[in-house]
């Protein structure tokens, strides 16, 4: 099948927002992949990932006609993509475990004497994960709006409606964190964030 | 006397990686190397999140999260209420679930109602023929196997199924909601049943091994054709799958093993899955194959096998 062809994306939401429903449809392909990949990132789990994506998607899709054009349409796809991973692990705190912890016992050890070049690949990529799951949710989401998603500081504290200064401590902090406990240097406790004012 | 500056901050050198720092900080790390050590973890951090990917979900998992949000047009209006006060902040929208997702992982609901439906159509219609009594109980019996089987394997965990994850938007039917916490192995089975034997592979003896690397050599072509049917010693079939279930989620792996082995290295036993996924070098099609401890999940040993 080959792909449709262009079309600019103001012109594909006003089509939508107008009842279009192929144009809804093309829409939500384009960005489900990023809303996807910030949901993975925030939630720290594929299951959480996926029902948190969903609810994006409906968001978008019940959103939409309110959508004014103010901020840009990813800018608006991503406040809304967090908020669903944020209600999704508010869920998962209140669900009860059915397995594990996420994260407990998963500190793989994967032994580089008989590893091989896979299994380095493998062990960064279990640090990644490990070293984002241990960030708190405001810091995690935080950083993964910064350098995932690259948005600025300002559009940070758009999505997460805190104040620019919150947006900019949260970063750095995460960052820092994020950098001792993939140096293996990680200290007890994690740190969480101060309320917001 | 002029007043000493503070010490540079993380804060001031964060912003200074993104380009959101005033000209005086910027200055100040450039002339401090310490600073600049930190800006460059810090970078270096952020590169690996942004190269560890996140693999792409399957197109028929993405036509279904898409039919489901489209769907939620169709019914917007219908649904408010439901869980209202969680999804109130961030967005105009709100975000109301049509329904739990939690347990719509596999099989899809209506393909598990038509499937008991057709049973019982079926057990009706042997009864108003006069078919025996011991006829009617057997085929009841069956139906209620093949409908808990299909509803356990709906709830089989992540990814489950490839296809319909997460996107169902119909209710919850009672009777499902139960089985949710059981785990695969609480599927009954009978004589004659197999309509969860394909997807849950049979657990093998793969002997014993002096060191993992011997392990690695006899995997390293393919799983052994000849290994035996365990025994039921070892570890236990919950232990197995809460493995299975972390190495899934750790990896990011859709589907559940395509082979499963008890092998015994240095008198310490483990668990060998074989998962088909993508490589995590380049992303073509591999085996990737892992030897975890039962107890800990511990990944003793893990590689990719590549086809051909």
């Amino acid at each position: 099948m080959t792909p449709p062809p262009p079309v600019d994306e103001a012109s594909l939401i006003a089509a939508a927002q107008a009842g279009d429903r192929r144009a809804l449809d093309r829409l939500l392909r384009e960005h489900q992949a990023r809303i996807h990949a910030v949901c993975r990132r925030i939630t720290g789990n594929d299951a959480d990932a996926l029902d948190a994506t969903q609810d994006a998607l409906i968001a978008v899709v019940r959103g939409l006609p309110r959508f004014d054009g103010r901020s840009r349409f990813s800018t608006w796809v991503y406040r809304i993509a967090t908020n669903s991973c944020l209600d999704e692990l508010r869920r998962r705190r209140r669900r009860p475990l059915l397995g594990l912890p996420e994260h407990e016992g998963v500190t793989l050890d994967l032994p580089s004497e008989r590893g091989s070049a896979i299994d380095d690949q493998v062990a960064d990529r279990l640090a990644v994960n490990d070293a984002l799951a241990g960030l708190s949710e405001e810091f995690r989401a935080a950083v993964v709006l910064r350098d995932i998603c690259e948005l600025d500081y300002a559009e940070i504290a758009e999505v997460l409606e805190i104040p620019s200064g919150t947006v900019r401590s949260r970063i750095a902090r995460g960052r820092a964190q994020l950098v001792d406990q993939l140096a293996g240097n990680q200290t007890g406790a994690t740190e969480r964030p101060t309320p917001t004012p | 006397m002029t007043e000493p500056l503070p010490p540079l901050t993380d804060e001031d050198l964060s912003a200074v990686l993104d380009g959101e720092a005033g000209p005086e900080v910027v200055a100040r790390v450039q002339a401090d190397p310490a600073a600049r050590a930190r800006v460059d973890a810090f970078r270096a951090a952020g590169d690996a999140l942004r190269q560890a990917p996140v693999d792409p979900l399957g197109a028929a998992t993405v036509d279904d999260l898409i039919a489901g949000a489209l769907a939620s047009a169709d019914g917007a209006g219908t649904a408010d209420g439901a869980g209202t006060a969680d999804h109130d902040r961030g967005t105009d929208a709100v975000v109301a679930p049509l329904a739990p997702r939690r347990n719509n992982r596999g099989a899809p609901r209506w393909l598990v109602a038509a499937a008991i439906i057709a049973l019982v159509a079926v057990g009706l219609g042997l009864v108003w023929s006069g078919v025996s009594n011991d006829g009617d109980s057997n085929l009841a019996q069956t139906s209620a196997n093949k409908g808990e089987a299909l509803s356990e394997e709906s709830d089989r965990g992540a990814g489950g199924g490839g296809g319909s994850d997460g996107a169902s938007i119909e209710p919850e039917a009672p009777d499902t909601e139960g089985t949710g916490g059981e785990g695969p192995q609480a599927v009954p089975t009978t004589a004659g049943e197999s309509a969860s034997e394909d997807t849950i592979p049979d657990v093998v003896d793969l002997g014993g091994f002096a060191s993992f690397d011997a392990l690695r050599t006899a995997l390293r072509t393919t799983f052994p054709a000849s290994a035996t049917a365990r025994e039921n010693d070892g570890p236990s079939q919950e232990q197995i799958d809460r493995c299975d279930s972390q190495m899934r989620q750790v990896f990011e792996i859709a589907e559940g093993p395509v082979n499963t082995g008890i092998a015994t290295v240095a008198d310490q036993e483990v668990i060998v899955f074989e998962y088909d996924r993508p490589s995590f070098a380049d992303g073509r099609p591999t085996t990737f194959v892992t030897a975890v401890t039962p107890d800990a999940c511990t990944a003793e040993l893990s590689f990719e096998r590549t086809p051909g």
